[in-house]
C-alpha cells in the first residue's frame, strides 16, 4: 500500500522498483486524496507499462481530523487481497527481492517487519543534514531497539498480517494517532509479538531539501516524539555528541581531575568514529560531505530540540495538527 | 460451575503477559471468566503521571487499543475454550499516604474513566457504565507493598456504593473483610504466571457477561483456592465434594485458609 501526496522527486524511479519486484504473487495498491494529485499520472503511466502487475489506484478518505496518511489508505487496506501488507512511503526506493526479503521474516510469533532507511541522493543543506540524521541516528536507534526487542516500526515500511491488525482494531484504529507506525509496533508488543527488520536497508531518495523543510520536518518528528513518549524526549539531548561529551568532560574532571579537553577529544572522536561506520555500513561510501553534515547536524541537534519542546502543534499536509498526550490526533482550523 | 478471575493484569500496565497470554494462561486451565482490569492511574497526581510515562498505566492513547484487542481476545477465548472475558480496569489512586490511597476495579465497562475524582463519583460513573465496582484489596494484603486503606477506612460511608469488596487477593484470605456483611469477591491480582496460584470465584450461572455481572451483584458464587501447580488435581477437586469445598459467605473459610490443606485434601 503506497499512500501518495504530490510528486517529489524521483516519485515514478522509486514507484517502480515497486512494479520491479521478484515476488510471485502481489499487488500494488496505490492511495492518493484526491483525484488532482500531481502522482496521479505518474502511476497511472506506470500501471499501463507493467500490465502484468496487479496494480490499482485508489482514493482515500477525507481526513476528517484523524491521521491523513491512514485515512488515506483506508480504502486500499479494504481492498486488499492478501493477508500480509506492506505500507510503504512514496519516497523508498526498494531492491527487486524485498518483498521476499520482509516474507522470509514474517514467522512464527513476528507480529511485523520493518527496515531500516538510508537516506541517498541529497541535494541542498537541508537533504545532507537529513541523511546525516537517517544514516546515524536514526539507524542506530532502530538497530538498538531491535536487539533489545523493542518494537520499533518504521511508517517508511512496515509489513504486517491483516489478521494481526484485526485484533488491535485494524488500520482504522491507527487513524487517531499521529504516528501509526510507533502505535503499530506498541499493538504488536501488547498481542505478545514480536517486531523484525531486515538485515539490509532500503533507500529513501531525497533529492532536493531547503534547511528550511529540514527544520519544519525535524521539529514535527521531535514533537511526535514527545507526544508519544515525553521521558525518551527529555534525555533526546544526551544522545547528542557535543551535549553528551561536554556533560562528561565536565563531570570526568570535576571528579577526577582527569583533563576535560582530552575526554571531550576522545569521546567526540569515537562518537564521530562510530556514526561514521554506520553511515558507511548503510551506503556502501565515503564522502567527507557525510562527515560536514553530521558535524553540522549534531551542532543544530540542542536548538532544534529546544525549538521541538516550545510548542506542541505541526504542520503536516497543510494542516496544523495539535497533538495530544499519547500521539492523539486533534486537528485545528 | 466455572472458575473465575475478575483482577488480572497485562503489559498494557504492570502486568508481564499480553492479553493473549493471559486467555490461553487461564483458557488452558480451564476457567470460565476473566476480567483485564489493568491500572488506570489518576493522570494528575505525580506517582500517576509517572507511571503513564513508565507504561504501567493505561491512557486515553492506549485505551481504545486495549478495548480492541480485548474484544478480539474475547471472541478467541469464547471459540477456543468457552470461556468469557470482560473488559475492565483498575481505577489507581496512589498518595504517599497508605490511608489516602485507594484501588477500585472496574469491570464490563467500555468508557475511559479520569481517575482524578471522587471515589464515590468513579464508583457512581462505574455503575452508570452498567459495570461493577469492586473495592481492591482493601485491607492489609500481608505483602510489602504499596497499601490502599482509604476504601476500608470510609467502608461505612462506602458499604453500598460498591458490589463487591476483595475478601482475598492472591494467595491471602482478608479476615477483617470476611467477618462483615458486605459483599464479596475473590480475586488473583494477577501480574505474574505464578499469581494464578490465588483464591477464585466459583459461579454457577450461565457463560455470558450479563449473567456474570449479575451473579457478582446478587452474590452468587463461593470462593475456591486454586493452585496452579497441582491444576491437574482440579478434576479430583470437582469429583470429591470432601477435598475441595467452597466457603460460602463467612462461614467455613478458615479451614481453607492454608494452601496446604487444599493440597493434601485433593491429594486425599
Amino acid at each position: 500500500m503506497k499512500p501518495l501526496k504530490g510528486a517529489d522527486e524521483g516519485l515514478e524511479e522509486n514507484l517502480r522498483s515497486f512494479f520491479l519486484q521478484t515476488h510471485p504473487d502481489y499487488e500494488l495498491l496505490f492511495c492518493v486524496a484526491d483525484w488532482d494529485d500531481p502522482a496521479v499520472p505518474i502511476v497511472e503511466n506506470l500501471i499501463r507499462q507493467f500490465p502484468l502487475v496487479s496494480a490499482k489506484l485508489l482514493q482515500g478518505l477525507a481526513p476528517e481530523k484523524l491521521n491523513p496518511k491512514v485515512q488515506n489508505m483506508l480504502p486500499a487496506y479494504a481492498a486488499a487481497r492478501h493477508d500480509l501488507l506492506l505500507i510503504s512511503d512514496s519516497n523508498t526506493r526498494v531492491p527487486s527481492d524485498y518483498l521476499e526479503q520482509m516474507n522470509r521474516l514474517m514467522g512464527e510469533g513476528v507480529g511485523a517487519v520493518s527496515s531500516i532507511v538510508a537516506g541517498r541522493n541529497a541535494r541542498g543543506l537541508g537533504a545532507w543534514l537529513d541523511a546525516a540524521y537517517l544514516n546515524t541516528a536514526v539507524a542506530r536507534w532502530m538497530a538498538l531497539a531491535n536487539v533489545f526487542s523493542h518494537p520499533c516500526l518504521s511508517g517508511k515500511a512496515m509489513l504486517l498480517r491483516r489478521s494481526v491488525m484485526r485484533r488491535f482494531g485494524g488500520l482504522k484504529n491507527l487513524s487517531r494517532y499521529i504516528a501509526e507506525d510507533y502505535m503499530a509496533g506498541q499493538a504488536v508488543r501488547h498481542l505478545g509479538l514480536t517486531v523484525d527488520i531486515t538485515q539490509a536497508p532500503i533507500d529513501q531518495h531525497l533529492g532536493e531539501c531547503s534547511f528550511t523543510a529540514f527544520w519544519r520536518r525535524h521539529v514535527r518528528w521531535g514533537r511526535i516524539r514527545r507526544a508519544q513518549s515525553p521521558p525518551g524526549f527529555f534525555i533526546e539531548p544526551f544522545f547528542n555528541v557535543w551535549t553528551s561529551g561536554l556533560c562528561g568532560a565536565f563531570a570526568v574532571s570535576a571528579l577526577t581531575g582527569f583533563s576535560a579537553p582530552l575526554f571531550f577529544g576522545t569521546h567526540f572522536t569515537l562518537w564521530a568514529a562510530a556514526d561514521a561506520w554506520v553511515n558507511h555500513r548503510l551506503l556502501g561510501e565515503w564522502d567527507v560531505r557525510h562527515f560536514l553534515a553530521w558535524f553540522a547536524r549534531e551542532l543544530l541537534a540542542l536548538p532544534q530540540w529546544i525549538h521541538t519542546a516550545l510548542g506542541q502543534s505541526v504542520y503536516w499536509r497543510g494542516a496544523r495538527i495539535r497533538l495530544l498526550e499519547g500521539g492523539l490526533v486533534a486537528e485545528t482550523p | 460451575m466455572f472458575l473465575a478471575d475478575f483482577h488480572v493484569h497485562s503489559n498494557f500496565s504492570d502486568g508481564k503477559l499480553s492479553i493473549p497470554e493471559v486467555v490461553d494462561l487461564y483458557g488452558r486451565h480451564g476457567f470460565g471468566a476473566i476480567a483485564i482490569t489493568d491500572h488506570l492511574c489518576e493522570s494528575q497526581g505525580v506517582i500517576g503521571i509517572t507511571s503513564a510515562y513508565l507504561g504501567c498505566s493505561l491512557t486515553p492513547a492506549t485505551y481504545p487499543l486495549y478495548l480492541e484487542i480485548i474484544a478480539s481476545e474475547a471472541e478467541r477465548a469464547w471459540e477456543k475454550y468457552r470461556m468469557v472475558v470482560l473488559p475492565g480496569y483498575e481505577l489507581t489512586k496512589n498518595m504517599l499516604s497508605n490511608h489516602r490511597s485507594a484501588h477500585i476495579v472496574a469491570i464490563g465497562t467500555t468508557q475511559y474513566l479520569e481517575a482524578d475524582g471522587e471515589v464515590i463519583d468513579l464508583v457512581r460513573s462505574i455503575r452508570a457504565q452498567g459495570g461493577i465496582s469492586i473495592a481492591a484489596h482493601p485491607v492489609w494484603t500481608r505483602k510489602i507493598e504499596k497499601q490502599t486503606y482509604y476504601l476500608w477506612d470510609n467502608r461505612f460511608e462506602l458499604q453500598n456504593e460498591f458490589d463487591a469488596w476483595e475478601v482475598a487477593s492472591g494467595p491471602f484470605i482478608f479476615d477483617e473483610v470476611a467477618k462483615t456483611k458486605l459483599p464479596k469477591i475473590a480475586n488473583s491480582d494477577l501480574h505474574l504466571p505464578r499469581h494464578l496460584t490465588a483464591w477464585k470465584n466459583e459461579l454457577s450461572c450461565e457463560r455470558h457477561p450479563e449473567a456474570i455481572l449479575e451473579a457478582i451483584r446478587k452474590q452468587q458464587m463461593d470462593f475456591r483456592f486454586f493452585n496452579a501447580q497441582t491444576a491437574l488435581l482440579r478434576e479430583l477437586e470437582y469429583a470429591s465434594p470432601r477435598s475441595a469445598e467452597p466457603f460460602g459467605l463467612g462461614s467455613r473459610h478458615r479451614q481453607f485458609v492454608s494452601r496446604d490443606l487444599v493440597y493434601s485434601q485433593a491429594v486425599g
